[in-house]
């Protein structure tokens, strides 16, 4: 997958991302163990199974690191030289195992200027979606995008 | 257990016991499962020729890491969920070998419009390493349980 550089961003337009990854136990149990979330909603299918979702949650953490992991590798793999993460972000719905999730990027905006030598902003809106077309995930921010040489 | 809505005072500061050095092994788990490839993470000939001269421990990674720290101690079996968080920031770079803690303040809370018996608590989570400078901070909304609905 060909990564963009800063002038090759439009303002307004939307990419529909090709990767999808399918959320599983593993996935969520191993990742909420190794970054220390041992919340019973995530890792303890007895406790979860009496909560409001009836089932065990997806943690919010592991959704933001997939769908970002799949814009980040289909539009920036080699021209964004700098440390990537997002200012905030919403999760309008839950994640269960089994769901499979999706990226869509849209161009906020961009100017030339950047902390980052050698490279311009471009705004983000990142959106993560279920297999249902539900918006599970949304978050925006600058980005520092190489310019071409 | 952590705390429900009720126990939460604004203004409390939590510094949680949990800590953790966050390994090579870590960053690259975390970026391979969430298929982040970065090279500024995971290619060390890339990094060396980058701004840190060594690869970055990617933020998602922190942030997790920070954010789970405080689970014992607040929001285990109390809350609903995470609804978000918001002001984000980064103000010194994490890189294997470092050592973070955690520490939680409760910034405000009020009952949740559209679940009734929750309420919605705003906590500042700050990450510090082991020279005590904070690495990352972030407000979160946490959806917190009401204890009468838990007794019911």
């Amino acid at each position: 997958m060909k990564s963009l550089t800063y002038e090759e961003f439009e303002e307004d337009h939307i990419y529909n991302h090709i990767l999808k990854r399918t959320v599983t136990e593993s996935d969520n149990v191993g990742l909420s163990c190794l970054t220390l979330n041992l919340q019973p909603l995530h890792i303890d299918a007895d406790f979860a199974s009496k909560s409001m979702w009836g089932q065990v949650l997806v943690d919010s953490m592991v959704t933001i690191g997939i769908v970002m992991g799949i814009h980040n590798l289909e539009l920036t793999h080699e021209t964004a030289p700098g440390s990537l993460s997002i200012k905030d972000a919403r999760f309008p719905n839950p994640v269960f195992h089994g769901d499979t999730l999706s990226a869509r990027t849209t161009v906020l905006g961009k100017r030339d200027s950047s902390t980052m030598a050698g490279c311009g902003t471009v705004d983000f809106l990142l959106e993560g979606l279920n297999q249902k077309g539900d918006v599970i995930m949304n978050c925006t921010w600058a980005k520092a995008v190489q310019k071409s040489a | 257990m952590g705390l429900f809505y009720e126990e939460l005072t604004v203004g409390s500061v939590y510094e949680h016991a949990v800590r953790r050095t966050i390994t090579e092994s870590d960053n690259v788990l975390y970026c391979s499962l969430t298929l982040n490839l970065s090279p500024v993470y995971l290619d060390h000939e890339a990094a060396a020729r980058g701004p840190w001269k060594k690869p970055l421990v990617n933020p998602l990674l922190i942030l997790s890491n920070i954010i789970g720290m405080h689970v014992l101690d607040i929001t285990a079996g109390t809350t609903h969920g995470n609804l978000g968080m918001t002001d984000i920031e980064y103000p010194v770079p994490v890189f294997h070998g470092d050592t973070l803690r955690s520490r939680t303040t409760v910034v405000s809370k009020r009952p949740s419009k559209s679940h009734p018996q929750s309420g919605v608590v705003i906590f500042l989570h700050e990450g510090i390493n082991q020279r005590g400078e904070v690495i990352m901070r972030c407000n979160r909304a946490g959806l917190m349980i009401m204890r009468d609905k838990a007794a019911a």
